[in-house]
């Protein structure tokens, strides 16, 4: 194999192994969710704290736009990374924007646990509660995820046509990120 | 740990470890199965090892009963067969079948093999925890599970892990398939054993997820006290329950066989694999429809994501939904025969070599043939009934698995042997071996399908003394026993058949004159695998030059 | 011939659903053996035929239609079970039951079966969690007028003969399986879930109800006694029972 044929390869092992680690959380995910419907479905009283008043306190809704916002500017400037194989200059400086983007959104989630911590809104009170905490935290953990893997591109000096192939996966994990969370945040409070 | 990034000394590693873990499912067996011959009668010795907590006087309790039935069937599933059948074999052949140098992400084929060993000797370390390992059956029904001692946590945590490896694995396997192939290695030239590993880490990927999910939805109910399982109105011992309730104990199941099903074919398409790679060296043969048999086996793959809740037909669900899923299971069975008729017919014309190898891969047909055929009653509604979680389950997919993939394990040990170590193992020890566990194996698991239609149920801690319809089947448990400890004995016998032949056994390079790339380098393998990179101009199985 | 070597190990029959259900399995058996045998008969064959000889060496391989033929038994194995035995017997399982039925009420719990019968009035009293005595596992309310003659057996069920009874199960801690072997009856108990099945006994005995789902360490004596008395016999173990009832104070 000529440098060039591996590096192709490379590539490819680097494409096919992102889309299946996609599809493995989408599984993940959509386990989780399925729960989320299955159990909502099967509830005759679904009380959650947005739709019981509380919400008047706190405008949780609009803060979940606002966190889904910040997601997609994270998505909107990784996407200006397009093409692999193309060595990307700019890329550390957008691996940060992500990285920000993303730490933003776990610190979001997490002041937003601690607050219905505080007012005895804990997983244990509730199902519907339960389902929030673990639906939002594992969009946290993954996104958390996303931003140490932003973090690592940023820093780890490789050649210029690896860092333009890590940039488009992680472009592609945060392409995923922004659709579980818009599912998320439909699921919770739209519907 | 470098070492690891090896496919060859993660393959090995794999193979040390599951073995170990398969000695140690092993053992856990025999107890129980003493348990069950003697019920209540004492085994020498045991409280100086398990302490008098768990066997006082040298009774078992059934607090430890059922901590080794759970164990066993977890140990023996995710720490012993997957491992071996997917981290040893997968990770060692599927690069030299290819023609590979190696695997495509070799840091994550390392990162997935520690995870299982963490996985591994967590859920080993739980038996010490005060109220033990997890007693909960492998399946870990809630609210059952729930209530369970903190050994069921560790459970838990060890299954969140297992995923982690088995992703880790499965994308660096397939990954490797996609991109790593020798130049001319077109899809269908693949050696079937590629094909059967690519669908099982598929099935990894895509159902293991599932599992993780309602693991984390069970480990929140049993450390953050949520009740995603738990209805409202439960009352232990008639105290009510402090949680608040809303939940459905039935999710759990939906969850958990949606990947216990694909699991399964987990443990049985790596097996096919195999038997197709033994069958076609060891007969001359090219695989007999080989392009049918790699459309079976997808199809295998795919549809056992959608036949899950025959686990479940007798949990109150509509009868439409069941019908539907007893219809699935029915379906199953076609992409089925097609793989069994195809290995058998394969052997049509040829020229049988009766080895060691050969012996273990064909006694697996007619092994998971049987297991395959009791698995009709148990997929239809009115016959699943009579036969829910009695013996003839137990039967059944010990069947598929035991003398079913564990035989077609050990026609990958005698086959490959030589491939890894440049020694054969000794042939004369292997017969012993195999005519052994043949003998031993059906003796253990045949009476099981009888006593499951005498309506023995599975999972009696005392083998079922209180059951009018089970006493004239107690009279048997202790053969039953004696045979599995013959078992053991054969397996002894194997155990010193491979020290002895790893140094000195007869040197071979290709002693089964195969065709497959894996021969096509030096036996063992130098590191990058093949000295000059091979270019591949037909199929894997060239035997038709020999025809005479 | 299967179905007649099946008879001789499995439970007795005894309700009238049963020999249906046994159908089923004879079919299955018989179509499981067909395949298994004929195959196993084609692979003996190949095994001796095509052995290895010495100076010898491999022939032609096999025609190309084999697993054809294999699939399309395979497939009309499967429609004739599905089609022909298993669907409508277990569609049939699912009607309600006919009128005039028995009724009990079963609370499983670990690990124990507690039966409530309604009492010749035929309707079951209220029943409430807080009343829970060791005597009354389930919480009789005496002051409906409908519990007054309810009452409550623990590990005793007993059944009127040719005359269905419909068992109205639930469970208050885990799953437990809910089974009369000879009966053919088994259901899974899950907690918050009730459901309920019915049976019509053809003949009377003594045997037993058994759980078939790990419920816990005591799992393998949770049992009770099953009884299936004449019509007379049973109206006069109501009676009895009622009478034994203390008098409402």
């Amino acid at each position: 194999m000529s440098a060039i044929a591996l590096s192709d390869r490379q590539g490819r092992a680097a494409s096919t192994g992102m889309w299946l680690f996609i599809a493995s959380i989408v599984m993940f995910y959509g386990a989780l969710f399925s729960g989320y419907v299955l159990l909502r479905a099967g509830s005759t009283v679904w009380e959650t704290p947005w739709r019981t008043g509380l919400a008047a306190e706190w405008p949780i809704a609009v803060d979940h736009w606002f966190r889904t916002m910040w997601l997609g500017i994270a998505v909107m400037q990784s996407r200006r990374l397009s093409g692999t194989g193309v060595p990307v200059a700019g890329l550390p400086r957008f691996s940060w924007v992500i990285a920000l983007a993303g730490t933003a959104f776990v610190w979001r989630c997490a002041d937003i646990a601690g607050w219905l911590a505080s007012r005895g809104l804990v997983p244990a009170t509730s199902v519907p509660l339960a389902c929030w905490y673990v639906l939002t935290g594992t969009v946290a953990l993954l996104v958390a995820g996303g931003t140490i893997a932003a973090v690592w591109v940023a820093l780890e000096p490789v050649p210029a046509v690896q860092r333009a192939r890590r940039g488009a996966m992680l472009q592609r994990y945060w392409l995923l990120m922004f659709v579980l969370w818009i599912t998320t945040v439909g699921g919770l409070y739209l519907v | 740990m470098r070492a690891l990034t090896d496919h060859k000394t993660l393959g090995i590693a794999y193979a040390n470890t599951s073995g170990v873990f398969m000695v140690v499912g092993f053992l856990l067996m025999l107890l129980f199965r003493w348990q069950l011959a003697w019920p209540g009668q004492p085994i020498p010795i045991a409280t100086a090892i398990f302490g008098e907590t768990n066997a006082p006087g040298g009774i078992l309790l059934p607090e430890f009963y059922y901590q080794l039935v759970a164990m066993h069937g977890s140990v023996m599933i995710f720490l012993a067969v997957v491992p071996m059948a997917v981290g040893a074999l997968g990770s060692y052949f599927v690069p030299l079948q290819i023609g590979a140098p190696g695997l495509a992400f070799p840091r994550l084929g390392a990162a997935g093999f520690l995870t299982y060993l963490a996985a591994g000797l967590l859920m080993a370390a739980s038996f010490v925890l005060p109220g033990g390992a997890a007693n909960s059956g492998w399946t870990s029904y809630p609210p059952l599970a729930i209530l369970a001692s903190s050994g069921q946590t560790v459970w838990l945590v060890g299954i969140l892990m297992l995923g982690v490896s088995s992703m880790l694995g499965a994308i660096s396997l397939v990954a490797t398939v996609v991109a790593y192939r020798a130049p001319g290695l077109t899809l269908m030239r693949l050696p079937f054993f590629v094909w059967s590993q690519v669908m099982t880490a598929l099935l990894l990927l895509l159902a293991f997820p599932a599992l993780q999910g309602a693991a984390v939805f069970q480990l929140m109910d049993r450390v953050a006290g949520t009740s995603f399982f738990l209805p409202s109105g439960l009352a232990v011992s008639n105290t009510p329950l402090a949680v608040s309730g809303g939940g459905n104990p039935l999710l759990w199941q939906h969850l958990f066989w949606f990947l216990a099903h694909p699991e399964v074919y987990v443990l049985i398409l790596p097996a096919m694999g195999v038997v197709a790679e033994v069958i076609t060296a060891h007969a001359r043969r090219a695989l007999w429809r080989y392009g049918l048999m790699v459309g079976a086996v997808v199809a295998l793959g795919a549809w056992s994501m959608v036949v899950w809740a025959h686990h479940m037909l007798l949990t109150g669900m509509s009868t439409t939904l069941s019908s539907f899923f007893q219809i699935t299971t029915m379906a199953v069975s076609v992409p089925s025969v097609i793989l069994i008729t195809s290995l058998v017919v394969t052997l049509w014309g040829g020229a049988i070599r009766y080895t060691t190898a050969m012996c273990f891969a064909l006694a697996f047909l007619p092994m998971f043939g049987l297991g395959g055929v009791t698995g009709l009653p148990l997929g239809l509604g009115p016959s699943n009934l009579i036969l829910h979680d009695t013996y003839y389950v137990i039967g059944h997919f010990h069947y598929l698995v035991a003398p079913g993939t564990m035989f077609a394990l050990f026609a990958a040990i005698y086959h490959w042997f030589p491939k890894i170590t440049g020694r054969r193992l000794n042939e004369r020890l292997g017969l012993v071996h195999f005519i052994g566990s043949f003998v031993a194996m059906n003796a253990v698991f045949l009476p099981m399908f009888l006593m499951g239609i005498m309506g023995v149920n599975r999972r009696m801690y005392d083998a079922g003394l209180q059951y009018q319809l089970a006493e004239p089947t107690l009279a048997w448990n202790p053969h039953m026993t004696w045979n599995a400890v013959a078992l053991g004995v054969f397996q002894l016998v194997f155990l010193f058949n491979v020290v002895w032949s790893a140094k000195r056994g007869e040197p071979a390079e290709n002693p089964w004159q195969a065709t497959t790339l894996e021969w096509a380098t030096t036996s063992p393998p130098p590191a990058g695998n093949f000295a000059t990179p091979p270019v591949v101009t037909g199929g894997p199985y060239r035997y038709e030059e020999e025809r005479a | 011939m299967i179905g007649e070597w099946l008879n001789r190990w499995l439970p007795a029959p005894a309700s009238a659903h049963a020999a249906r259900f046994d159908s089923v399995l004879a079919a299955t058996h018989t179509e499981g053996a067909l395949i298994f045998l004929s195959w196993l008969v084609l692979f003996a064959i190949m095994l001796v035929k095509f052995r290895a000889r010495p100076g010898g060496a491999p022939g032609a391989p096999a025609g190309q239609r084999w697993p054809l033929v294999a699939v399309a038994a395979v497939v009309l194995g499967d429609v004739w079970l599905l089609a022909g035995s298993a669907l409508p017997a277990w569609f049939e399982r699912a009607r309600p039951a006919p009128p005039g039925a028995a009724e009990v009420r079963v609370v499983a719990e670990q690990f124990a079966w507690n039966f409530h019968y309604p009492g010749p009035d035929l309707h079951f009293g209220r029943t409430n969690p807080s009343l829970i005595t060791a005597a009354d596992p389930i919480g009789i309310d005496r002051s409906d007028p409908a519990a007054a003659d309810d009452f409550v057996l623990i590990g005793i069920l007993v059944v009127p003969v040719d005359r269905p009874t419909v068992v109205h199960l639930s469970s208050k801690d885990v799953i437990h399986s809910f089974t009369l072997a000879t009966m053919r009856v088994k259901q899974d108990v899950t907690p918050g879930l009730p459901v309920s099945t019915w049976f019509t006994p053809i003949t009377t005995g003594s045997w037993e109800v058994g759980c078939s789902q790990l419920c816990g360490l005591g799992h393998y004596r949770m049992r009770a006694l099953f009884e299936v008395r004449s019509e007379a016999e049973w109206q006069a173990f109501v009676a009895d029972e009622v009478s034994r009832l203390e008098p409402p104070s």
